[in-house]
């Protein structure tokens, strides 16, 4: 097996340099974890104050705050917010359906991955890469360190094409590595042959944050397909011979959209964050423009 | 409904063809593009709805099949010339006449031209034509299109043959009735006797489309007619020539191709003349008699006769033949008394199966026999009560092997008067004629008359005529054989083709018939159109493959 990629189609010195602008907030991370510069939920020593609590013995006498014992008579206790790491999870989707198209989704994909992994590392994050397929592989082991982008952007170029998706299987998989809690991000097209039920109970099963990367094109939606045609699905080799007219893109495009809702509703429901890249753009404006205005879709 | 071009069976089959054809492409695999997609999620759904056209699967556009096939069959039916059942008020027969007289020029022509207009304005459904020429011919049936009309008019033309309108007309009475009366529309010239049209049934509406004739000076010849020769000469014959028309004109003779210079005698009557020839020769040749110079109508200007061949009766006599019978037959010129090979056997001793001439002492009457079905008794009765040769005499008639005249000898008494009378060589001459089975040639044949007697015939071209020999009416003038192959001519001799009586005819205008029924083909047709419009529309809005 060749990898699916030169490393020059993923990332040059341009792109490298166009993700040191990039910020990701995470937030309510549990602690447990080295200290980086991620907001978690638990309180305690940190330098942003975030409420008061009564005095209970064992507290630190530092966090007492006198000013409000003179007035009110009672000791309270200021709480900080600590800042903890945040462990991500990168798993890029490397089945087949992200090498069928020109530029391969799959690309774009990796780019993504790369860009959110380089972001973490930046701010003493861990990263960890899982890419999957039909079954999940790891890549690359948790790890932190900011110099540690060119070397997981190389490890991404060998990176080879897998096969069909099957996210209950590679997520059951990555749920068995048993990690630490952190971000999950999933880069991939989230087309799964068994549908979007099977994706978002994957998903579900998962105790981490969650931020979705869907990988899409405008001929998603709205394919550029008419006529008596047999469609061959790239990736279970399944064909199924059909007139195509308006009516059937119609219908088409309202199983479209039935996934796409379903996708966003699992996101709303679940807290996830769902980011949407066209993968005939470039990746960093799009995740640039995400993180500076905060509007995730979910 | 009624189709018009096909039957209703072919109709019915061709758009149950058309069903099962349509059924067979709608099932039909189809030559797939293969493309490739990233994932086959959406398209399940869709495909459920919308697999393309395969065979041995489930049938999937019943919609565009229903659709195309309602297409088709209209078109189909439309075809088909398929029309609504009307219930006409009346029907509309068009009567064109075909006879001789529309061969003056541009007659035919003109009286088509009128016709076919007439016919485009009248509804599908309540018009017809006939053809009215020799023999009445269709030209167009009620609900077809004027294409039939224009392609069976354009193989006809006038015959040289007389008027038929009349005798149409007629047999027009019988598809009149009350609730349906029928409308005849004549075009032509035909004159219509007004006597004859009084005749018709109520049912029967008749309109004429006649221009007013022009009053030109014609000519033409009336009858033609040949009598044994006044002079006596056996062997002779004369001739009587009718013209009839406006401007009388001289005429020619010819026998057998030869010119005959023969001077006739000439009288007019009625506004006819006559041309008698005397003594012609009764030699069975071939007599043409045509007019000098030409006028509009040719047909008439020629008539052919066959001359009577007046050949010697031979007649053997054998002993006790009374000698008054043998005197009578000594006094006919077209008789021969001869001693051998004989026609007739007079007398006793005869030879058995030749007709004879015999005489009863015991009787004072005549008897005739003759084979059963011997067509030839009534006629030689006839002729015989027409000359009134047997007045006084009895006469008996029974069946014989052959024909036999057995004479009563009581008859021949010269006390009762009748052998001293002048009918008593008559009847000697007309009884050995009849045994002789001797006839002359018909003395009048004109087209469109029956002669008078049962002889099959042939035409020119040798196509049998009344094969079961009924009474024969030559259809047109022209040359016949018998089956003797004896020479019949025949020739138009129609006094009122050529008489053409000027301001006889009238011009009628048409009471105005029910708007035309619903044209289903136009209707059909549109059908059609719209409902490909209607496909056009649901495919682009994706309704239907």
């Amino acid at each position: 097996m060749s990898p699916a990629f030169e490393a020059s189609e993923l990332y040059d010195a341009a792109f490298l340099e166009s993700l040191t602008r990039l910020r990701i907030i995470a937030t309510r991370v549990k602690g447990g974890g080295r200290p980086a510069e991620q907001r978690s939920r638990d309180l305690g020593s940190g330098f942003d104050f975030r409420d008061y609590r009564p005095y209970t013995p064992g507290d630190d006498l530092r966090a007492i705050d006198w000013n409000l014992y003179r007035r009110l008579g009672r000791v309270f206790v200021r709480l900080y917010e600590e800042l903890e790491d945040l462990p991500l999870y990168v798993l890029p989707d490397l089945s087949r359906s992200g090498f069928l198209e020109d530029p391969p989704r799959a690309r774009t994909g990796l780019r993504a991955s790369l860009a959110l992994s380089a972001i973490s590392l930046n701010q003493h994050d861990s990263v960890g890469v899982f890419p999957f397929s039909e079954d999940l592989e790891v890549l690359v082991r948790p790890a932190a360190g900011k110099r540690r982008v060119l070397t997981l952007a190389s490890q991404l170029a060998n990176i080879e094409a897998g096969g069909e998706t099957n996210f209950g299987a590679s997520l059951s998989r990555f749920g068995a590595l048993g990690l630490r809690e952190g971000l999950v991000a999933i880069v991939s097209d989230f087309f799964d042959p068994r549908g979007i039920e099977a994706v978002t109970a994957a998903l579900g099963r998962l105790r981490h944050r969650l931020l979705l990367v869907q990988l899409t094109r405008s001929t998603d939606r709205d394919p550029d397909i008419t006529g008596d045609v047999r469609l061959v699905d790239c990736e279970t080799g399944g064909a199924a011979d059909v007139s195509i007219g308006a009516a059937t893109l119609d219908r088409y495009r309202a199983a479209y959209d039935r996934f796409q809702d379903g996708l966003v509703s699992f996101a709303r429901k679940r807290g996830a964050g769902l980011v949407r890249l066209d993968v005939d753009q470039e990746v960093v404006p799009q995740l640039a423009a995400v993180f500076e205005s905060g509007s995730y879709v979910a | 409904m009624n189709p018009i071009f096909f039957s209703t069976g072919v109709t019915a089959l061709g758009v149950l063809g058309l069903a099962g054809g349509l059924y067979a492409l709608q099932r039909l695999r189809v030559r797939h593009r293969e493309v490739p997609v990233v994932t086959s999620l959406f398209w399940k759904e869709a495909v459920e709805e919308t697999r393309a056209r395969e065979l041995k699967l489930r049938f999937r556009h019943p919609l565009a099949y229903l659709l195309i096939l309602a297409i088709a069959s209209a078109l189909w039916l439309a075809a088909s010339g398929l029309q609504l059942e009307a219930s006409p008020a009346r029907r509309v027969v068009c009567l064109l006449d075909g006879s001789a007289g529309m061969a003056r020029v541009g007659r035919f022509e003109a009286s088509v031209a009128e016709l076919r207009e007439t016919l485009d304005g009248l509804p599908a459904s309540a018009r017809s034509a006939v053809f009215c020429g020799a023999a009445p011919r269709t030209l167009l049936l009620p609900g077809e299109e004027l294409a039939w009309f224009d392609r069976r008019v354009a193989e006809l033309g006038p015959e040289a043959a007389p008027a038929s309108i009349e005798s149409q007309l007629f047999a027009l009475e019988a598809l009149a009735t009350p609730e349906l009366p029928v409308t005849a529309m004549v075009f032509g010239d035909a004159h219509l006797d007004e006597e004859a049209l009084s005749l018709l049934s109520p049912n029967v509406e008749l309109l004429t489309f006649t221009e007013l004739r022009d009053g030109a000076a014609e000519c033409g010849i009336t009858a033609l007619g040949v009598t044994p020769a006044a002079s006596g000469d056996w062997a002779a014959t004369d001739l009587l020539v009718e013209l009839g028309g406006s401007a009388f004109r001289g005429v020619t003779l010819e026998l057998d191709g030869a010119r005959l210079d023969v001077e006739p005698e000439v009288f007019e009557q009625d506004g006819r003349r006559h041309l008698l020839y005397r003594s012609l020769p009764a030699s069975g040749g071939l007599l043409v008699a045509r007019l000098e110079g030409t006028d509009r109508l040719a047909a008439d200007d020629e008539g052919t006769l066959v001359l009577p061949e007046r050949t010697r009766l031979r007649i053997a006599a054998g002993e006790g033949v009374p000698e008054r019978l043998r005197l009578a037959l000594g006094a006919d010129p077209g008789v021969e008394l001869v001693a051998d090979v004989a026609e007739v056997w007079i007398g006793a001793g005869g030879p058995e199966g030749l007709s004879s001439l015999t005489f009863d002492p015991e009787d004072a009457g005549l008897t005739l026999l003759a084979p059963p079905g011997d067509a030839g008794v009534a006629g030689f009765l006839t002729r015989l009560d027409e000359l009134g040769v047997t007045a006084g005499v009895a006469l008996r008639f029974e069946e014989g092997p052959t024909r036999s005249l057995v004479i009563g000898l009581g008859a021949l008494d010269p006390a009762l008067g009748w052998t001293e009378s002048r009918s008593f060589p008559l009847f000697v001459a007309e009884g050995v004629r009849w045994l002789a089975g001797a006839a002359d040639s018909a003395r009048f044949v004109a087209a469109g008359r029956a002669i008078g007697d049962a002889l099959p015939r042939t035409d020119a071209d040798g196509l049998r005529l009344d094969p079961v020999g009924a009474s024969f009416t030559p259809p047109v003038s022209g040359l016949y054989l018998d089956e003797a192959e004896r020479t019949l001519a025949v020739s138009l001799l129609d006094r009122s083709t050529t008489n053409d009586v000027e301001g006889a005819f009238r011009v009628d205008t048409p009471t105005p018939l029910a708007g035309d029924p619903l044209d289903l083909a136009a209707f059909l047709a549109l059908l059609a159109f719209v409902a490909l419009l209607v496909e056009w529309a649901l495919v682009q809005r994706g309704r239907i493959p």
